[in-house]
């Protein structure tokens, strides 16, 4: 019973922990009383696993925000530098007049060369702070990397995460390369960073994104920051401005140290903010003939119960629970806390089929973890 | 008989430009700054001649012209293209007793800064930036006597 909590918990917590920090509006649950559960479990404290008795499925409008907002961030369009390798050539014209007669002549030619600027700059992508539980496992942190010299160039990658101005130390697991462009990890199709074997490589002003991927320790306390850096430096050459390494630039030119000193970093930053709500549903069921067998026209009693555990705050909370197929509604039945709510969409905080046909909706507003346990109960009759 | 006619004159007015076109000379110097420190550790910016830069440099285009003839010239015009990877750096361009005019159409015509203009991609007429400038163009308010230089100069960033 108590691994049975444990995998809905788990089940939970990644989504809404997702959700949170991005400023988390909405949190809707769905939980299906699948209609044969009722006929073949009777046990009145079954909990249903997820995915057999009991499916919840949740639609969070911030995540969809989230989603876009990562789309959206604009690439800082820069402009394109002079190639390396260029020669850039000029010649002046003089016109004038002597004894009244006029003339002009041209002058010499002089050239110089272009040579590969060694510049790069790691930015952070996340619109806030990634929230994670405490433990939490493969967190990601996005940042772009962007070459910002004038020529081609390879970048080796590394994380430091510990970094002082926060309160706990993630704990490194591995760096994705955004494979397919999207901006969003793509687990099996973005590429897994293996230094010096796929390091990025970039022609000028292009950008590619990359994911840091973190453990978080566990016994954290809520509003805990925990802050990863990653580093991108040029393998054609860095160190202070202007250092130049003769024939590594393209086209065979001098690579010169730009003022990033070929290297660059970002410190992307967690915060332990999440909210993990928890859905604990039961059925009790009354026969006709004084038993609890799920016959035909026995009586189905529905308890859901809802609870938070977490610093965060669970915004929004609304439970829809749809009525089992080959079972009745009992009007009236329905209850939040032990108080009577009418079936119509009204004041109150639910219905039965006003808001939705055939189901119970019930909106618990914003929960924390010291909110009560909210316990909804509706009564089915199987037809 | 008119196409002889023509080649002959061309011939004539070749020659006779190749003799006075030894008269002037005209050399442009490319060069960068270089911040040093001396011995007695103070900065110093020396300039080098550019060879190789990197995006983002000044070059200092040095342009001068002399006369090696022994005859005073006047109506001296030195005109300078600004490379096509190169932005002029505003109010760079300097040469004693000169008129400036830039040209933001390849070198038809010259103005000066504030009467310059360039229309936009939707054909509005808008007053031209340093990016917009093609050409610089040296006049000379003086006669250049024999022996003399005249040096004028501008600066360009590498784009």
């Amino acid at each position: 019973m108590t691994r049975l909590r444990g995998l809905l918990l788990a089940a939970f917590s990644r989504q809404i922990s997702l959700i949170l920090p991005a400023t988390a509006t909405t949190a809707s649950y769905t939980v299906d009383a699948v209609g044969d559960c009722g006929n073949r479990h009777h046990d009145p404290q079954r909990v249903h696993p997820p995915g057999h008795g009991t499916r919840h499925t949740e639609t969070y409008w911030p995540l969809t925000l989230a989603l876009l907002l990562t789309i959206w961030l604009p690439a800082t369009a820069m402009a394109i530098g002079t190639s390396a390798g260029i020669d850039i050539s000029n010649s002046s014209t003089a016109e004038y007049s002597i004894a009244g007669s006029s003339g002009s002549v041209n002058g010499n030619t002089v050239s110089f060369r272009v040579d590969e600027k060694l510049d790069v700059n790691v930015t952070w992508q996340d619109a806030a702070n990634v929230g994670v539980s405490t433990p939490d496992t493969d967190q990601i942190l996005t940042f772009l990397l962007t070459n910002t010299g004038n020529g081609n160039d390879a970048y080796t990658l590394s994380v430091q995460n510990a970094l002082g101005g926060d309160q706990f130390n993630p704990v490194q697991v591995d760096i994705y390369l955004d494979t397919n462009g999207n901006g969003n990890f793509n687990a099996g199709v973005d590429t897994l960073y293996i230094p010096g074997t796929n390091d990025p490589v970039l022609g000028a002003d292009a950008s590619q994104t990359i994911f840091v991927r973190n453990n978080i320790p566990a016994g954290l306390n809520g509003g805990d920051l925990g802050n990863s850096q990653l580093t991108a430096t040029s393998t054609t050459g860095s160190g202070a401005p202007a250092t130049s390494f003769a024939n590594a630039g393209d086209n065979n030119t001098t690579a010169v140290v730009g003022t990033s000193g070929g290297s660059s970093s970002a410190i992307g930053t967690y915060d332990v903010t999440y909210a993990t709500v928890s859905l604990l549903k039961s059925v009790i069921i009354s026969d006709p003939l004084g038993g609890n067998q799920p016959m035909p026209g026995a009586t189905m009693t529905y308890s859901i119960q809802v609870s938070v555990t977490g610093p965060g705050t669970a915004n929004g909370v609304v439970i829809t629970d749809p009525i089992p197929a080959n079972t009745t509604y009992t009007t009236g039945t329905l209850t939040l806390n032990a108080v009577s709510l009418s079936d119509v969409a009204d004041g109150d905080a639910g219905d039965v089929g006003g808001t939705t046909p055939n189901t119970a909706t019930v909106d618990l507003g914003n929960l924390t973890a010291a909110s009560p346990i909210q316990t909804i109960t509706f009564e089915v009759i199987i037809n | 008989m008119k196409t002889i006619n023509l080649l002959s004159s061309f011939l004539v007015l070749a020659l006779f430009s190749g003799q006075i076109m030894a008269q002037i000379k005209v050399t442009t110097v490319a060069e960068v700054e270089v911040t040093e420190i001396n011995k007695q550790g103070e900065k110093v910016v020396k300039r080098t001649e550019a060879t190789r830069v990197v995006p983002g440099t000044e070059v200092i285009y040095t342009v001068t012209a002399k006369n090696t003839g022994n005859e005073p010239a006047d109506n001296i015009v030195v005109t300078n293209p600004i490379p096509e990877q190169t932005v002029y750096v505003e109010d760079s361009a300097f040469g004693a007793g000169t008129t400036i005019t830039f040209s933001v159409d390849g070198g038809t015509t010259y103005n000066t800064p504030a009467k310059l203009t360039v229309k936009d991609a939707a054909g509005v007429s808008r007053p031209a930036t340093a990016e917009d400038y093609t050409n610089v163009r040296w006049t000379l308010r003086f006669s250049l006597q024999p022996g003399q230089e005249a040096p004028v100069w501008y600066r360009v960033r590498v784009k």
